[in-house]
């Protein structure tokens, strides 16, 4: 099999499978690193993973379908994700992703064409406190309303 | 067996709703049986149980004759405690445990089936049957369906959920030969373990969570192992479906014979469904000694060629060379059946050959596809009566044996053939044979089960030097064709008798069809032909011929039908080597 990886990211992930007493708690981290690199998981990083961390292709791909953090096509520059689990849906997160699909006209799950902008709605971001919560790549914002987050739009202009 | 049995590969389906418990004071310590050194005692719904120390609560209430619900739990598969069907009480522990994952413990008191418990399983069974379409009546599980089995057992009757169901795909092909409905499967990832465990394949993953999680493949990897048939089985509701049995009978008019698979040297335990006179299934039968709960797929399909190939349903005669035999007089009354005149005709060929040739000229070849009464008939009254010098027994070798079920010998009974005294399949003595009917040494070949088109040493012109070619089979063959006089015997699934698999394990075939047109199982057709050649013993009936054969065949000593049962025991060899330990199956 070709790894589709760089091999920098594939020592790196020799390096982690190292530091683990079982070589499955290496799977997330390794995935990280994978879409680190490619910006997403593909079918094929997946056979890769698993082959690596010795399960199989369908358990990779259960893994990654499970957490909304691993992309399974490629997003845009700016992925932006709405937190819709129950504290922040209480506080208006439907109302902030109605808001967030009329300015940016595309759907949840969706990219816009010119790739600037992808918008998900995803599980437990861990902020209730600070709901409603968006995390747009590393960086989190919260509470968010419609202008704070046209702020905030306007700042990856 | 009743006309309706209970579904074959779902041990521990829920009895009718017990009458509900009285609950009662904690019972007393006195209570509580001796155990022995590797045992725990318990009460169980008040009942003194002795499990086997490390088994589970669920377990030790099975032996105890309690059936705890459950759908995630399967004794061939590890346990993953997810459906939460079988929860119960245990005294001194505040919350419900899950019988299928807690170790039975000494002095533990478990009630299985009180107030509480069974608000509980109405509640679980509420949740599952949230998302589930309710399409029973077209469902092909129905009958056997573990949520439709619990529901009218343990389920509160009604729905609360007025809200739109979550929509998943439907009936669609996970493998090649099977279908999957998700919005059917209640995710007790026993397909997966099945997978992960048994058939160490790997195909099936659970894909995305909470209500919208499913069952499914890896892109481009299907399901597609040589077990696969057993994730239907395993599946305890209608999300897996094997698709050759797909709406071709509901469940409830199937009759199951307990009986063995007859597709390789294994011997898998397997239930026949048949519903008018035909096979509409065959599902593997737990046995723990031989295949456990499970069976391959290539079995399991093995009585579709009952339908395909073509067969032959009455004696056939054709002239033979020096057939002396006088025509049959045509204003003679018709015989009542066509046996006797072919019968007759058969024995005066071979005895032609005899006389003609001395008993030299003649040869046998037998099939290890026949069942031990079969060929113990066929030793008596070709070698023993007949004196036919040669019997010889062609090996059937394709594939490799595999970790689990699979073996490269695909004769069910080449041991049976060696124990009776015809001898272990040999290539050789096959071509042997063949090589001396070319070269007109052979002049008298009996063949039964077996076309010789393909079998090593066969050569088109052997048919010319023939003066007695008598075929006694269940297909049509180029073998059947040619020869003199053609007897047509039952075929698999139309005959009762016995197998010894490659462990040298006796086991039971029944027979679950009537046969076709004028067929008879082998061992009478031998037997009415060995009539013809003095045979004076009565064998009435398989039985019969197993009991003699038992009597004089020291390796089938102390076996008799009875102590085979459904799940066959081992030969006399085998049976020393362990005395003292308990009866197979017991």
């Amino acid at each position: 099999m070709t790894i589709p990886v760089r091999p920098e990211t594939d020592h790196k992930i020799d390096d982690l499978l190292s530091r683990f007493p079982m070589r499955g708690s290496a799977l997330l981290p390794a995935l990280y690193l994978v879409q680190e690199e490619k910006g997403h998981v593909s079918d094929e990083s997946m056979e890769y993973v698993a082959s690596k961390i010795g399960v199989s292709p369908a358990f990779v791909a259960g893994v990654v379908s499970f957490y909304t953090m691993f992309h399974r096509r490629p997003v845009g520059r700016h992925h932006i994700q709405v937190c819709r689990t129950l504290p922040c849906a209480l506080s208006g997160s439907d109302t902030l992703m109605a808001h967030l699909k009329a300015r940016l006209g595309i759907g949840d799950g969706e990219k816009r064409a010119d790739g600037k902008v992808s918008l998900a709605s995803v599980e437990c971001l861990g902020a209730c406190d600070r709901a409603p919560f968006i995390q747009i790549n590393e960086r989190e914002h919260g509470p968010v309303d419609g202008t704070k987050m046209d702020e905030i739009l306007k700042g990856l202009e | 067996m009743s006309e309706i049995s209970p579904p074959p590969h779902q041990p521990n389906v829920p009895a009718p709703a017990p009458a509900p418990p009285v609950d009662r004071a904690p019972a007393a310590a006195a209570a509580l049986p001796q155990a022995g050194p590797d045992e725990v005692a318990l009460l169980i719904d008040d009942r003194p149980v002795v499990a086997k120390k490390g088994a589970t609560v669920l377990q030790a209430a099975e032996k105890a004759g309690v059936l705890v619900p459950h759908y995630c739990y399967h004794p061939g598969l590890s346990i993953a405690g997810n459906c939460r069907m079988c929860l119960v009480e245990i005294e001194k522990m505040p919350k419900l445990q899950i019988a299928c994952a807690t170790a039975a413990a000494p002095g533990m008191v478990v009630r299985t089936a009180n107030d509480r418990v069974r608000g509980v399983r109405a509640g679980i069974q509420e949740f599952l049957l949230i998302n589930h379409p309710l399409d029973c009546p077209i469902c092909d599980q129905a009958g056997e369906c573990r949520l439709q089995a619990y529901e009218s057992a343990y389920g509160q009757g009604y729905s609360r959920f007025e809200e739109e169901k979550v929509h998943s795909p439907k009936r669609y092909d996970i493998g090649r030969d099977v279908k999957f409905d998700a919005e059917r499967c209640i995710k007790c990832t026993r397909c997966i373990r099945f997978c992960d465990e048994v058939s160490l394949s790997h195909e099936l993953g659970l894909f995305q969570r909470g209500d919208h999680a499913i069952i499914g493949t890896f892109p481009g990897r299907p399901l597609d192992n040589p077990y696969s048939g057993c994730t239907v089985d395993v599946c305890p509701v209608g999300a897996l479906t094997w698709k050759p049995f797909r709406f071709k009978s509901r469940v409830w008019f199937l009759k199951n014979i307990p009986t063995v698979c007859a597709g390789c040297a294994r011997g898998c335990n397997v239930d026949l469904a048949t519903f008018r006179d035909r096979i509409h299934r065959m599902t593997p039968r737990a046995n723990p000694d031989v295949n456990r709960y499970w069976m391959c797929d290539e079995g399991r399909e093995s009585y579709a060629e009952l339908y395909e190939r073509p067969r032959f349903e009455s004696p056939v005669e054709r002239p033979a060379p020096g057939d002396r035999v006088e025509p049959r007089d045509a204003s003679a009354p018709e015989p009542e059946s066509p046996w006797d005149p072919a019968l007759d005709r058969a024995a005066a060929l071979l005895r032609a050959v005899a006389e003609r040739h001395g008993p030299k000229g003649l040869a046998a070849i037998v099939s290890a596809r026949l069942t031990i009464e079969d060929l113990y008939v066929a030793k008596r009254v070709l070698g023993d009566l007949l004196g036919v010098p040669r019997l010889a027994v062609p090996p059937h070798e394709a594939g490799e044996d595999d970790h689990l079920l699979l073996r490269r010998d695909k004769t069910p009974n080449a041991r049976g053939a060696d124990t009776v005294g015809i001898g272990a399949p040999s290539a050789g003595r096959v071509k042997e044979i063949l090589e001396d009917a070319v070269l007109g040494h052979v002049r008298g070949l009996v063949v039964v089960g077996e076309d010789l088109t393909g079998l090593p040493g066969y050569s088109e012109s052997l048919y010319e030097k023939l003066e007695a070619l008598v075929v006694i089979d269940w297909w049509k063959s180029p073998t059947v064709d040619r020869a003199h006089v053609a007897l047509p015997a039952c075929g698999y699934g139309e005959f009762e008798g016995t197998m010894i698999n490659f462990q040298g394990r006796v086991q039971r075939l029944r027979a679950g069809l009537r046969p076709q047109g004028e067929a008879d199982p082998v061992w009478r057709i031998l037997r009415d032909l060995g009539y013809r050649f003095g045979l004076s013993s009565e064998y009435p009936t398989p039985r019969a011929v197993f009991e003699d054969a038992a009597a004089k065949i020291a390796a089938l000593s102390g076996l008799s039908y009875r102590a085979l049962g459904d799940l066959g025991a081992p030969l006399a060899a085998a049976r020393e080597r362990t005395v003292g330990a308990p009866a197979p199956g017991a």
